[in-house]
C-alpha cells in the first residue's frame, strides 16, 4: 500500500482504491491509470492523497530535501513558534503537529526573504 | 463595579450598530417582488460598497472567466444572499471606526479577522458549503466582541494585557476568569442584538469552545479551525499572544485529512492578501 499525496501523483500511477470526495460520491474508481485530465479533477475537488498501487520509489527521497537555509534561521523560527504554540497539544495532536511544521517553513522562508 | 455582559451591549447599541444599508438589502432579499436590478440598485447607493464588490467579483477569489463590469451582474454572478453577507463582512470597518487603538493597530486587527474569514471561505469551499460568503462574514466577525471591550473597558484589558505579560495565559481564558465572560459572549450577544442569522451568530459565540454549537457545529467548527490557521500563519492578531488549542472533534467535523493542511495553508496566504487590498485598502 503507498498512500501518496496528491502533489507527488503522477501520470501512469494505478489508483489501488477508489477515489471519492468529501461527500462520499465517487470520483474514480479502484485500477483507474492516472492520465494529466485526474491531476485537474483532484484538485478542484480537493482531494489531497490518493492510495496507489506498487511502492512508490523515491517517496521518502522527496521528503528529506530541505531547502538551504542557515541554522540560526531555523532554530529562530522553530523558538518564536514554539512560543506561539505554548498552549497547544504539540505531542499528541498530529494535526496540531502539522500545523506547526507549516507555520515553522513560513517563518524561515519569511524570515529568509523568499 | 463588575461590567455586566447585557449592559456592555445594551448601552452600546447606538454606537456599533448595523449600517442600514444590510438591513434594506436584506429586506430587498427577503422580498419575492424585487429584483437583481433593485438590489443592484441599493448597492449603487454607496459608493465605496460598489466599488468593494466590483473588485471582489473580479478578483482570484472568484476566478471569473470575463470581467464583470456592472454591479448587478455581480449580484446575478455572485447570489443575493451572498451578496448580503459580503455587505455585511465589508461594512464592518466602518462600524468599528475610531476605535482607540492602545492595545492593537486596527490593522493588526482586521488582518487576523479577514484572515480567519478568507481561510475559513476556502474550508468551506473545499467541503461544497452553498453559502461561502456564510463563512467569511463568521470569520471576519469572530473577535469584534474584543472590539467592543478594548472601547468600553479598556482598564480592564489593560490589566489583563499586563497580568499575561508577566504570567503568559491564553487571552481569552483570562478575560472569562477576571470577568465572567469573554469576547465570543460580548460578540455573540452583539451578533443577536442585531437579529443576525444563526449560523452567524452560533460560529462567534462558540469559536472557542466549538462542541457548545449545537444547531450549527459546521460553521463553528469551520471558524475554531481558520481562527487557529490565521494565528499559525502569523497573519494580524486580535490580541491573542498565543494559538488558542486545536480541539479534535472540531477538526473531524470538517472530514479533512491532514494533507489538506499545506493546501489551506498555500491558497490562505494567496488570497488572504488580495482580500486585505480590497477591504482595507492601504493608507496613502
Amino acid at each position: 500500500m503507498a498512500i501518496i499525496t496528491t502533489s507527488k501523483l503522477m501520470p501512469g500511477m494505478v489508483l489501488k482504491s477508489a477515489v471519492n470526495d468529501i461527500t462520499g460520491r465517487l470520483l474514480l474508481g479502484k485500477g483507474v491509470e492516472i492520465c494529466e485530465k485526474h491531476l485537474t479533477i483532484f484538485k478542484s475537488w480537493g482531494i489531497t492523497e490518493v492510495d496507489i498501487e506498487g511502492d512508490v520509489e523515491g517517496d521518502a527521497v522527496e521528503e528529506d530535501i530541505v531547502i538551504q537555509v542557515d541554522e540560526e534561521t531555523v532554530c529562530k523560527a522553530r523558538e518564536e513558534l514554539q512560543e506561539l504554540f505554548a498552549f497547544t497539544d504539540l505531542n499528541n495532536s498530529p494535526v496540531t503537529k502539522e500545523i506547526f511544521r507549516l507555520s515553522v517553513e513560513l517563518k524561515i522562508d519569511r524570515l529568509s526573504g523568499v | 463595579m463588575a461590567i455586566q455582559l447585557a449592559s456592555l451591549i445594551s448601552d452600546n447599541l447606538k454606537i456599533f450598530s448595523l449600517p442600514s444599508i444590510f438591513l434594506r438589502l436584506d429586506d430587498a432579499i427577503n422580498d419575492l417582488r424585487s429584483s437583481v436590478t433593485d438590489i443592484g440598485n441599493i448597492i449603487s447607493e454607496d459608493q465605496g460598497l460598489t466599488v468593494r464588490m466590483l473588485k471582489l467579483a473580479n478578483s482570484p477569489l472568484y476566478g471569473f472567466p470575463s470581467k464583470i463590469e456592472t454591479i448587478s451582474k455581480a449580484v446575478l454572478i455572485i447570489g443575493t444572499k451572498q451578496i448580503r453577507d459580503l455587505t455585511l463582512a465589508t461594512s464592518m470597518l466602518q462600524v468599528f471606526k475610531g476605535i482607540p487603538e492602545d492595545f492593537i493597530t486596527m490593522e493588526t486587527f482586521w488582518r487576523h479577522s479577514i484572515a480567519c474569514g478568507v481561510i475559513a471561505r476556502i474550508i468551506a469551499g473545499y467541503r461544497r458549503e452553498p453559502n461561502v460568503e456564510t463563512f467569511f462574514t463568521a470569520g471576519i466577525l469572530h473577535d469584534i466582541g474584543r472590539l467592543i471591550m478594548y472601547t468600553k473597558m479598556p482598564s480592564e484589558c489593560r490589566n489583563m494585557f499586563s497580568h499575561i505579560a508577566k504570567k503568559p495565559q491564553l487571552l481569552f481564558k483570562v478575560e472569562r476568569e477576571s470577568l465572567g465572560f469573554n469576547h465570543t459572549d460580548v460578540g455573540g450577544l452583539l451578533l443577536k442584538e442585531w437579529k443576525l442569522p444563526k449560523n452567524l451568530t452560533e460560529a462567534v459565540a462558540y469559536h472557542h469552545n466549538p462542541d457548545k454549537a449545537l444547531q450549527y457545529p459546521v460553521e463553528t467548527a469551520t471558524i475554531h479551525v481558520a481562527d487557529i490557521l490565521a494565528h499559525a500563519m502569523q497573519l494580524g492578531s486580535s490580541g491573542e499572544k498565543y494559538i488558542p488549542p486545536l480541539s479534535e472533534e472540531a477538526w473531524a467535523k470538517l472530514s479533512f485529512q491532514t494533507s489538506m493542511l499545506p493546501f489551506l495553508f498555500k491558497q490562505g496566504l494567496q488570497h488572504v492578501d488580495i482580500a486585505m487590498q480590497i477591504i482595507l485598502p492601504p493608507k496613502k
